[in-house]
């Protein structure tokens, strides 16, 4: 299918047009609402800006060793500076897990909650399932850094 | 003697129903806030705030097969004075019955009163709010 620049005809075959259906076919037979990958996600937050690799120290993702029950794992996110920050989880349904902003009011840059780590992907036999965490902040206006962290679950997550 | 059936109470479909619905063994929808109860001029003090909600992430099946609608917490805000101390949009991924503990910066006169607001709102339209005071030192 092209378009011919200069005549503002835009040409249509019938294969073109068969092309179309088939393509529309199959949009509708994919899953209706597939996971958002997490780059999507995170250049949705950062307004398309690429965070850097967050230097040694300035980001941190606490965890616990040990991961018992994937519903409800405690997570503290913390920066040394930071007005937002923001969790993502790859293989979670909603890859943003929470976004926090912190006012004039705020003291250290630092959140605690519990979150949702189960993931939809079923792990090999015998292997744990494993979740990949970022930890996105935006250090200054349209600056963002990033923090990647892996995670192994042996407790189920989002099914209940 | 045929007497009139005594008038039905209207059904509550406000904050008596909601914790009556939210109230399945310990749950309960009132907010729990812990911090200290005075603090110097410029000190930074942890805040506790937690409320007990099922944030259903609308893709669990009930106890009759049906999907669960989505019905979480989608916010969360704390204000010292009216100024923003933490502002924070939840996704399904938060767990139930969320804790969330941050740090807050104090600053007043020796003296007064300063008031944290605390604010959740979720999917339902339901708000749940807090206000506590700390004495400035």
């Amino acid at each position: 299918m092209r378009a011919v620049a200069g005549e503002n005809v835009l040409k249509l075959t019938r294969r073109d047009v068969l092309s179309l259906g088939f393509g529309a076919t199959a949009a509708m037979l994919l899953p209706a609402r597939p996971a958002m990958a997490m780059g999507d996600a995170i250049a949705i937050y950062t307004n398309g800006v690429v965070p850097q690799a967050a230097s040694a120290g300035s980001l941190r993702l606490g965890l616990p060793q040990i991961i018992g029950d994937a519903r409800r794992v405690p997570v503290v996110l913390e920066a040394v500076q930071a007005r937002r920050l923001a969790l993502f989880a790859k293989g979670a349904p909603s890859v943003l897990l929470a976004d926090v902003r912190f006012g004039p009011r705020a003291g250290a840059r630092r959140f605690e909650t519990s979150v949702r780590l189960g993931t939809q992907d079923t792990p090999e036999r015998g292997a744990d399932a494993v979740q990949d965490l970022v930890l996105v902040a935006e250090i200054e206006p349209n600056r963002f850094v990033q923090l990647e962290t892996a995670v192994s679950l042996s407790g189920g997550g989002y099914a209940n | 003697m045929a007497e009139t059936p005594p008038e039905r109470p209207a059904p509550d479909t406000g904050a008596t129903a909601l914790r009556a619905r939210l109230n399945r063994g310990p749950r309960q929808s009132t907010p729990k806030v812990t911090l200290p109860k005075s603090a110097r001029s410029g000190a930074c003090v942890a805040v506790r705030a937690a409320l007990c909600h099922p944030m259903e992430t609308g893709r669990r099946a009930g106890d009759d097969g049906q999907i669960v609608p989505r019905a979480i917490i989608h916010s969360f805000s704390c204000l010292f004075n009216g100024e923003t101390v933490i502002d924070v949009r939840f996704e399904p991924g938060v767990s139930p019955d969320p804790e969330l503990v941050f740090e807050a910066h104090i600053d007043g006169a020796a003296g007064s009163v300063g008031l944290f607001d605390f604010a959740w709102q979720d999917d339902e339209g339901h708000r749940f709010s807090a206000r506590v005071p700390i004495d400035i030192l």
